[in-house]
């Protein structure tokens, strides 16, 4: 798998799991109640680390990601069954194998894709 | 939904070889069979979820969970180590039962949720870390989600 790919892999779960503390309230409320977690200080320990992250990213990634995500939302999405699920455009098969071992985008909304087995 | 439905005998082993958190960890993706580089990710994600603070709930009973790019569907698996191991669980004691939820980030059922909640509320039954150390074969294991988390 390409490096940046998965770089971009683990800082997009880490958006997740910062969402997960923040923007959905039942999973804040579990965090809080039974795992003992202090929503706002766990997210604000992930943002440090998707900031250090990010700083590993290549230049020009890292100015795509900056660029599009305010637009885009999430910048990196899945290709399950052939679709982006950024977009829920088809990718075409023949490219879709070969899609992890190089860093792409969808053709249709620009996102970056990171096929599913 | 219930819990059983959502667990195979596949991805249930109670003789979990490993001696700490990460090994544990990492041998609780293996269950789930996925790729080296997915499992590598994975594992990347709980532990970062795991060092914002241990989901070690207590009474021998852990549920490493997070939301990852690398599933496309909800994903659960158990595990069982007899002699229990230092999870740095929120009562301090050592942990026996691991729960191990991955969920994508879009779910069409959402059912990441109410399967955490599930789970919490199975392992706060005071029958539960009995009868999950009786347990002899992973049908146990099904027999006893059937039973107690309806």
């Amino acid at each position: 798998m390409n490096p940046q790919l998965m770089l971009l892999l683990e800082i997009q779960d880490l958006h997740l799991q910062r969402a997960a503390l923040l923007d959905e309230p039942g999973l804040t409320k579990m965090e809080t109640n039974d795992f003992h977690i202090d929503p706002v200080v766990a997210a604000t320990a992930l943002e440090e680390r998707i900031e250090d992250l990010k700083a590993q990213l290549a230049p020009a990634v890292r100015q795509r990601c900056e660029r599009g995500l305010p637009a885009l939302g999430r910048m990196l999405v899945p290709v399950i069954g052939g679709v982006c699920y950024g977009c829920f455009v088809s990718i075409p098969t023949a490219r879709s194998g070969e899609v992890n071992q190089e860093l792409r985008a969808c053709e249709n909304c620009g996102r970056f894709i990171y096929v599913l087995p | 939904m219930k819990l059983r439905e959502l667990f195979t005998p596949d991805v249930v082993n109670l003789d979990i070889q490993s001696e700490n958190k990460d090994d544990i960890l990492k041998e609780l993706i293996g269950l789930l069979g996925m790729d080296e580089k997915s499992e590598a990710i994975l594992f990347k994600t709980l532990k970062r979820r795991e060092n914002l603070g241990s989901t070690g709930i207590g009474k021998g009973i852990a549920i490493p969970h997070c939301r990852s790019l690398v599933v496309n569907r909800l994903r659960l698996a158990y595990g069982r180590k007899p002699g229990g191991v230092d999870f740095k669980a929120i009562d301090g004691s050592p942990v026996y039962n691991f729960f191990l939820i991955v969920a994508p980030p879009l779910e069409v059922s959402n059912q990441y949720l109410p399967v955490l909640g599930k789970i919490a509320q199975f392992a706060k039954d005071p029958d539960v870390p009995g009868l999950l150390k009786e347990m002899k074969t992973p049908e146990d294991f099904l027999d006893l989600l059937e039973e107690k988390a309806p």
